[in-house]
């Protein structure tokens, strides 16, 4: 088993929420509550999640884009040694910046409009002050050509291209420094589905040659589930269940997993079934239920969901497979089972 | 095709925009139906002209565009035909129409429900329009819509304005006022695209109940193939303006013909299986630069021929209730429009 290349410890995110005129808090958003995983040398950790379930701001804060409020980030460098994100300053986050690099969701807003690709692209060369205006000239030709771009793209702005082409020119950007971890945060989700496929492509065969790993997060679990080695489910600010994208699809633990599983419309008329959609929406995440905070909506839950919270745990038997549910041992999830039986 | 049976027919429409960097061809001679009591997909990509389809058919095309030709041949309950591209849009036949007999379900319930009247004074607006009900009948009809589409105690919520509702409320309030009116036909434009997938799941489910409780006839707009199949009874699949290919849904899964089709197919990542995808190389042209006359996909089909560069195909006949637009299938029938 590779090595550990991030690993995340009790991290949380909460934003106050302000009110009055003093602007003292009177609560507080638990974007991120308590989350714990790590990422492995080289593969893809999907991380999957409806809309709120603080998967960006997770994201953010292991980039430091923002400050967590609590937890630590480790990070292992290309010497080996483990460097808590979290406690550098400002100098040494610029370096260990360097390994790690992010896409953007919109390659509509995260392009400055004024500046040229050769601009977008070269930006980190310039800021951390590597080679001469030649020599960035040189990689940024190498780097389009890398994402199937043209050389002469360099001097063209972002308006001159289309969509599935400036996601094509963040992801360069994101290269320029030879990162080892990537953060794709939504980085197909603006696209068309045709589009779409052509950098899901890029984004595997660039992983393959460069060694890439991959923190790669969105709402569309069919994307998800297809470039992940691993994925983790998000629910409300926690982590609900991590495992290896098969043993997610075959046997989904929690049930918010096989929730999410069952609700995603299959492109396949014959395999159309009649499924009882999850009831409800997701809570508020400034007041969330006690107990377990799925338990407002899951089909299986008792009345131990509803006063202690579940912890994630490794499953008995089957390493690598982490589920946070009171009844992850004893309940069969017969939704999915049958659906996939039918496929 | 039994057109007998067509509550809706769209025949050639043409809906350009005169812009001024030129004349955008958004809808281009496409004619599809729709049957009483069934589902009608069309899915396309970004710009195929799938919304002003929609638009087109509520006659909501504001200029720079226009329908330029074509009928939109509405066949009401009684028997009566009348040809919606010919009425004026804001004129008193169109109005009592729309809204009325043809009801559109639109894909961001924020922008489309207005923030400064309450979800109830919205719907009632419509039915005391359209059905002469008094205030406080349609404020009845209104909590009766909502609890039907699922708002819990409607007889509270009616008040609340659209941003004391959550998204998928919201879009269950517009499908409310959509259904307000018992509308024959829905047009559905991309109506789950702003929703989570547990929240797109009910409003699936909640438009098929109400289309077998009402005997709708939907026309369902989106890109997601994976809403197609788990809606539509046909499909059309329209790409650059044109409709390429229409067929059973089963067939456009299981025998699809136009090979944009079928390259639509092979690039959507389906759960459970890893292989490689097969991505349409390019992307879709704008439209301001097309030339007439010729196969739009040419440059980006795997398939492509001296031919398709030279003339526009015409609709060929492939199969049973199954049409294509491509010159692969030259020497087959050619449909009549």
């Amino acid at each position: 088993m590779t090595s550990k290349l991030l690993e995340i410890c009790g991290l949380k995110k909460y934003f106050p929420i302000r009110r009055g005129l003093l602007r003292r808090p009177a609560g507080y958003i638990r974007a991120v509550d308590d989350v714990s995983f790590f990422v492995r040398q080289g593969e893809t950790l999907g991380v999957v999640g409806e809309s709120g379930c603080g998967k960006t701001t997770m994201a953010r804060c292991v980039l430091r884009l923002i400050e967590p409020t609590e937890g630590s980030i480790s990070y292992w460098n290309r010497a080996g040694e483990q460097i808590i994100l979290n406690r550098l300053n400002r100098q040494e986050l610029k370096e260990t910046r360097r390994d790690i690099q992010i896409v953007f969701q919109d390659p509509f807003s995260s392009l400055d409009p004024r500046m040229s690709v050769f601009d977008i692209i070269s930006e980190p060369l310039r800021l951390h002050r590597i080679g001469d205006h030649r020599a960035q000239a040189e990689r940024v030709a190498e780097l389009l050509e890398l994402v199937g771009l043209k050389a002469y793209h360099m001097d063209l702005y972002p308006h001159e291209f289309s969509g599935g082409q400036r996601q094509r020119i963040g992801i360069a950007r994101a290269l320029a420094l030879n990162p080892r971890l990537v953060v794709c945060d939504e980085p197909v989700s603006a696209l068309d589905v045709s589009v779409q496929a052509q950098v899901i492509n890029l984004l595997r065969d660039l992983q393959e040659q460069m060694g890439l790993t991959y923190m790669f997060i969105a709402h569309d679990l069919s994307v998800v589930e297809h470039i992940s080695d691993r994925v983790m489910v998000m629910y409300l600010g926690k982590v609900v269940e991590i495992a290896s994208s098969e043993a997610l699809y075959l046997t989904p633990k929690h049930p918010y997993t096989e929730a999410l599983l069952m609700a995603v419309p299959i492109p396949d008329p014959r395999r159309k079934i009649k499924r009882l959609p999850l009831e409800g929406a997701v809570p508020d995440p400034s007041n969330p239920p006690g107990g377990c905070s799925f338990h407002t909506r899951c089909p299986y839950s008792t009345k131990v969901c509803r006063t202690s919270e579940p912890v994630l745990m490794e499953l008995e038997g089957e390493p690598d497979r982490f589920v946070a549910c009171h009844h992850a041992s004893e309940i069969t999830l017969t939704g999915w089972a049958e659906r996939l039986s039918r496929g | 095709m039994k057109e007998v049976d067509d509550i809706l027919q769209v025949r050639n429409l043409r809906t350009y925009f005169r812009t001024d960097n030129g004349l955008v061809r958004a809808v281009d001679r496409i004619s599809l139906g729709v049957r009483r009591g069934e589902t009608v997909g069309i899915v396309g990509e970004s710009g195929c002209g799938k919304s002003v389809t929609a638009l087109s058919i509520m006659n909501l095309v504001r200029p720079p565009g226009r329908i330029v030709a074509g009928q939109i041949l509405y066949r009401s309950g009684d028997g009566s035909t009348t040809d919606i591209a010919k009425l004026h849009p804001n004129g008193r036949q169109m109005r009592s129409l729309r809204g009325n007999n043809i009801a559109m379900i639109f894909q961001e319930p924020m922008t489309a429900l207005t923030p400064v009247y309450s979800i109830g004074d919205q719907i009632a607006e419509g039915v005391m329009l359209h059905k002469k009900l008094t205030r406080r009948q349609a404020r009845e009809r209104a909590i009766e819509i909502l609890g039907k589409v699922g708002i819990p105690s409607p007889e509270k919520r009616i008040d609340d304005y659209p941003h004391q509702f959550s998204g998928g409320m919201r879009q269950r309030a517009m499908i409310a006022m959509a259904l307000s009116c018992e509308p024959e036909v829905v047009i559905a434009d991309e109506p789950t695209t702003a929703l989570d997938v547990t929240i797109e799941a009910q409003i699936l489910r909640l438009m098929k109940e109400m289309q077998s409780q009402l005997d709708l006839s939907i026309i369902m707009i989106t890109h997601d193939l994976g809403v197609i199949a788990e809606m539509a009874d046909r499909v059309n699949v329209m790409y650059t303006g044109k409709i390429v290919e229409h067929a059973q849904t089963d067939d456009i899964f299981y025998n699809p013909k136009h090979p944009y089709t079928l390259g639509l197919l092979q690039s959507i990542p389906t759960i459970g299986d890893k292989r490689r995808l097969t991505p349409i190389r390019g992307a879709v042209p704008n439209l301001l630069t097309l030339p007439e006359d010729v196969c739009y996909f040419a440059p980006r089909c795997p398939y492509a021929m001296e031919i398709c560069a030279q003339a526009e195909p015409p609709m060929y006949q492939v199969g049973t209730a199954h049409q294509c637009k491509c010159w692969l299938y030259e020497g087959n029938e050619v449909v009549a429009v």
